[in-house]
């Protein structure tokens, strides 16, 4: 069914009166004995695609039935049902299912019931019978059990019957009680239904059926909505108020209500008329319109929306879906920032509160102690100047392709003793670059002393960093307790190899263009991720999933990269730990 | 079909529903054709009708919908501001073309004095001189100048080729009162219509800006300009800076701060390379020089890398056999699965082709009735490459010979445009031809289009992911679909019935033909491979 007025599934609503607009009938149209007026003709009981929710929220018909005489069967005619007016469309004989539930609670052997239903199609216009669908025993054979049981029957009428415009289907259900007891008896007899067990089986035990009628093919609805229009703008009474208040005055015409003791008049069920067409046709889809215009709230155009921007999932809820929506609506309205990416991640991930999102990255210092060097080597002791060379230390190999950070380079000196004031320290980078302190501290003597080096910026972290260290002839010796080195790079492919010219065709070069492969120790700068936290997340499939990730790769930066951390403890081989992602410290 | 226009019903259910409400609320009216409530009723069911059209057509505009009106995507495309290429938001507007290049001829060494303006030869199309120096050539008699012309007159119309000649709107003094054009003004655009609105729409609201994403760094290497800030039409850019580990995350093949696009521009085969300076300045104007700002994006490195093309490793040699749809499209001549190949030295460089065998005698047959049966030849050199255009161009048989057991075909004069000699060590297959089918319009074509839209490797998984492309060279629902979906002139009857089950075959350079697909390689040295087709083959 793709037409969202189609529909296949009458339930059958006790609870909902039938709808206000259309020509109700004069009453049953079987032929039953006794019925109960309090569910039939303009007390009617509406059946259509509105279903049940409330768990156990059964409802009832009954009344007090008038004694059936010994030796007797009658036709009891508990409920009538009446649907939404219909598009036309010819029904062809097929199968019908009716699902119900009965109790007659003194039923005993001599006082016996089987179901009994039937169905119509109504004239829209005038409320009478346009053509009898069936007529039929809805059970197989008399039972004679007190509790309430499930009736399930299917009929199949030798006819097919023609649907016009504006008509609605009528159903009524009742029993056959048939009295062998030996005096009259009052059945105490009473349909359910607006429960929300599903009846499976014929005498099923229920104290909440579903109740359903059920076609052979779908149905479509003249109207918008079904039933009538929830939460409506404007009520039937403002409606005819508003076209009374339109209506050009001074007209010697009786639109008002009538008098104690009078009729309607014909003017007045004119403006009932008005009111009735442009509450239903304007106001009320207006209603309709409005929703649907919004994708926060909206049901059909939701998969205008879904179409739009390709969205690949297809939740089946409709909150899950208007949320992928509003998530890309977000994306549009939100730079990569923190707040951004929360806004639109966090709705596909179905969180309340998207902000609640937590984005995790290296803190600078987190970032500090994963990039910086801390020399391994015991204690040295620094020459002085007269000795044939000074003390040169020379890192591993930094396998980071980046250039030196803008900010330089930081480095850390620890001596055994306070000194620096005669200690002269040279650091040289990979490129031969050098920067010297001359001496370490011009004031104080310290122990520990960081050094600056901003000239550094630029210069390449990949390869060897050269510290050397001597102090002034005749200075206190003193030793180099440790020494940490932090020149914070960026990428792996920056132009620190040769300088190679784009290549079009053979012969290749033998060097790629400007790459140094499998370098970066600075990569984890700006890579990032969101945790999804299991505690807050709506619902967490496969799918979800990917709509996440999917709107990670369009927020962030294409040089960044950003993870789905599916837990902050992950276990490898479990599904939550994906392998190489980023897992905070 | 836009969604909520499902609520609304016919007129003719409407005044149904109508005159069942009255039935319920004004029973005491009468409510047909001409009772007061029914004409009441008729006339209104015929302005809700009017009413819902225009609901209708609200709901397919929005959400923008390729059943949206042009209107509604015309505000939609100005509200989300989609650049209209001249400093505006909207479609795009209609741009004039430029760059042609024309001789002026007059006087010897005499200056044109700008600014100067042309008509086309329609009278009605403007064109200008670029600025510059004019002066004609030589100190006495008669001289000439090559000027710069571009279109005033925005559209299509200024899309002038070589040898039109243009007019003065006032003839400079001692210059003649025509320039001929020796090299076309080109790119000359219409107004965009609204289904490209709409398809750039709808790219923008999907893949929406965000200065410095995978969609931003594509569209700015796409839109890169030359010298003159003229942007250059037709350049693809494959980004990537996916991620490997955790779908999409990214990482790239640059590693994190680092960039990296592969450029294509539209073309066949090695046509699609960029140029290097199409790379430089795609890699300029997303990231800016010292002297221009570009769009200096936040990141370490941008790379744009031409793809690995290289015969060895990513040329293609496709075969296709194939049947044809009816008789009027049969080859014309049979060669099934039987091998005919030239001799060695088979080719007397004139007209005469020996083959290493006897031609079948379906050739010769239709040689002797004089239907110029069409041949074409797999040319390759010594290493079994191929050799010539990629589609062989058919030679018709006027004539052949038996001696000592092969077949010497004489082809008409003169040979076909791109005819190239065979191997002179032989071994070359010979092919029957067919008018159509083997044409680089027809199936043949068909085929070399569907290789020249692959886009380049995706075996890094490191490509874009919202970017999707192709690329593989694929046998069932590639080639095979590509080569069954040409339809002959009628626009309705297919050239073929089918492909042959399993003979449908690619190879990569000088391989074996394998009936499997071929997926670009990626040897990571070298950055993403792209398959282009060395030779198709169309076959009965």
């Amino acid at each position: 069914m793709t037409n969202p007025r189609d529909f296949q599934s009458l339930w059958l609503r006790l609870a909902i009166p039938a709808d206000t607009y259309i020509k109700r009938p004069a009453g049953y149209l079987a032929p039953w004995d006794q019925q109960c007026n309090q569910a039939a003709g303009s007390t009617a009981r509406y059946m259509g695609p509105i279903a049940q929710e409330v768990v156990g929220g059964q409802v009832s018909s009954s009344q007090s039935w008038a004694p059936i005489p010994d030796t007797v069967t009658q036709f009891i005619g508990v409920a009538q049902f009446l649907s939404d007016p219909l598009e036309q469309q010819t029904v062809a004989p097929g199968t019908w299912w009716l699902t119900f539930a009965l109790r007659m609670s003194n039923a005993a052997v001599g006082f016996v019931y089987r179901a009994r239903a039937a169905i119509y199609c109504m004239d829209g216009r005038s409320g009478e019978r346009r053509s009898t669908i069936a007529y039929w025993n809805a059970s197989s054979g008399f039972i004679a059990l007190t509790t309430e049981l499930a009736f399930i029957s299917p009929v199949t009428p030798g006819l097919g019957f023609e649907i016009l415009d504006g008509d609605y289907l009528e159903l009524e259900i009742g029993a056959e009680v048939e009295n062998t007891s030996g005096g009259p008896l009052a059945p105490q007899l009473a349909v359910f239904c607006d429960g929300t067990d599903e009846l499976v089986g014929l005498f099923q035990p229920t104290t909440s059926p579903r109740s359903l009628l059920r076609p052979p093919v779908p149905l479509r609805r003249l109207l918008p909505f079904p039933s009538e229009q929830p939460d409506t703008t404007v009520d039937l009474a403002q409606a005819r108020r508003l076209c009374l208040d339109a209506w050009p005055p001074n007209t010697p015409h009786e639109f008002g209500e009538p008098g104690p003791g009078q009729t309607r008049s014909p003017d007045a069920e004119l403006m009932d008329w008005f009111g009735e067409l442009f509450k239903r046709f304007f106001w009320d889809l207006f209603d309709t319109w409005r929703r649907e215009m919004d994708p926060g709230l909206a049901y059909l155009k939701l998969s205008d929306w879904r179409d739009l921007f390709q969205i690949v999932t297809n939740p089946r809820r409709r909150q899950d879906l208007a949320a992928l929506v509003v998530a890309r609506l977000r994306e549009l309205s939100q730079g990569s920032t923190a707040f951004g990416i929360a806004s639109a991640v966090g709705t596909v991930l179905g969180y309340v509160d998207p902000t609640q999102l937590e984005i995790l990255s290296f803190t600078p210092s987190q970032l500090r102690s994963a990039v910086q060097y801390v020399s391994q080597l015991p204690a040295q002791a620094i020459p002085d100047a007269a000795a044939p060379a000074p003390l040169r230390l020379i890192t591993p190999h930094l396998y980071d392709g980046g250039v030196v950070w803008g900010s330089g380079s930081w480095m850390a000196l620890s001596f055994d003793i306070a000194a620096g004031k005669a200690i002269h320290a040279r650091l040289i980078s990979p490129d031969g670059f050098v920067r010297s302190w001359s001496p370490v501290t011009k004031v104080h003597e310290v122990q520990l002393c960081l050094l600056y080096g901003l000239e550094m910026a630029g210069r390449p972290v990949h390869g060897n960093w050269t510290l050397e260290l001597y102090r002034d002839v005749g200075s206190p010796a003193v030793n180099l307790n440790g020494w940490t080195l932090y020149v914070p790079g960026a990428p792996r492919s920056i132009g620190v190899g040769p300088a190679v010219p784009p290549a079009l065709g053979p012969p290749w070069p033998l060097l790629a263009p400007n790459v140094v492969p499998s370098a970066g120790l600075g990569r984890w700068k700006a890579w990032w991720g969101v945790y999804v936290d299991p505690a807050l997340v709506s619902k967490a499939t496969a799918a979800d999933l990917r709509e996440a990730r999917n709107a990670l790769s369009r927020i962030r930066h294409a040089y960044q990269r950003a993870d789905l951390i599916l837990t902050k403890t992950p276990i490898p081989g479990t599904v939550q730990a994906a392998p190489g992602s980023f897992i905070p410290g | 079909m836009p969604s909520a226009s499902q609520l609304l019903t016919s007129a003719r259910g409407l005044l149904s529903q109508a005159l069942a409400l009255a039935a319920n609320r004004a029973p005491q009216w009468a409510n047909g054709d001409t009772d007061y409530l029914g004409k009441i009723a008729r006339l209104f069911v015929a302005i809700w009708a009017d009413f819902s059209n225009g609901l209708r057509q609200l709901d397919a505009d929005w959400p923008p919908s390729n059943e949206s009106s042009a209107e509604s995507l015309a505000r939609n495309a100005e509200i989300f501001g989609l650049p209209n290429g001249v400093d505006g938001y909207g479609f795009l507007a209609a741009r004039p073309a430029r760059g042609g290049v024309g001789i002026a001829q007059g006087a010897a060494a005499t200056p044109i004095v700008l600014p100067q303006k042309l008509f086309g030869p329609d009278g009605i199309t403007e064109f200008e001189l670029r600025a510059g120096t004019y002066v004609t050539s030589g100190t006495t008699g008669t001289g000439q100048v090559n000027v710069t012309i571009d279109a005033v007159t925005p559209g299509v119309a200024g899309n002038l080729s070589a040898g039109v000649s243009l007019t003065w709107e006032t003839q400079p003094p001692g210059i003649d009162p025509t320039v001929t054009l020796v090299a076309p003004l080109k790119n000359g655009t219409p107004t965009e219509d609204p289904a490209q609105a709409f398809a750039r729409l709808t790219q923008a609201l999907q893949l929406p800006k965000k200065g410095g994403a995978p969609q931003d760094f594509r569209g700015w290497f796409e839109a890169a300009t030359d010298a003159n800030g003229v942007p250059y039409e037709n350049l693809r850019a494959y980004g990537y800076s996916g991620g490997d580990a955790n779908a999409g995350a990214g990482g790239g093949y640059d590693g994190v701060m680092g960039v990296l696009a592969v450029l294509t521009q539209s073309g066949s085969g090695l046509a699609r390379l960029p140029t290097v300076q199409q790379l430089q300045d795609s890699v300029v104007y997303a990231r800016g020089t010292t002297a221009a700002a570009g769009r200096s994006p936040i990141c370490a490195s941008i790379r744009a890398v031409a793809p690995f093309m290289s015969p060895e490793v990513t040329g293609l040699v496709i075969k296709l056999r194939l049947i044809p749809s009816k008789q009027l499209y049969a080859y014309d001549w049979r060669r099934g699965g039987v091998v005919y190949a030239t001799d060695v030295f088979g080719w007397d460089g004139v007209s005469k082709l020996r083959l290493s065998g006897l031609a079948p005698a379906d050739l010769k047959l239709a040689i002797q009735r004089g239907q110029l049966p069409r041949i074409f030849v797999d040319t390759r050199d010594a290493s079994g490459f191929p050799t010539g255009p990629v589609i062989p161009p058919m030679a018709k048989v006027v004539a052949f010979a038996d001696n000592l057991g092969k077949t010497t075909l004489e082809l008409e004069l003169p040979l076909p445009v791109g005819w190239t000699a065979p191997d002179p060590a032989g071994g070359n297959e010979v092919y029957a031809g067919q008018e159509l089918i083997c044409d680089p319009a027809g199936v043949s074509g068909a085929v070399g289009v569907y290789i020249d839209n692959l886009g380049p490797s995706r075996i890094s998984g490191l490509q874009d992911p919202a970017d999707l492309w192709e690329d593989t060279a694929a046998i069932q629902g590639g080639i095979d679909t590509a080569a069954k979906n040409v339809l002959a002139a009628d626009g309705i009857t297919p050239l073929i019935e089918r492909c042959l089950v399993g003979e449908v075959k690619v190879g990569v350079g000088n391989g074996p033909l394998l009936a499997q697909d071929v997926q670009a390689p990626d040897n990571s040295t070298f950055g993403p491979g792209l398959l282009y087709a060395l030779r198709i083959i169309s076959s009965d």
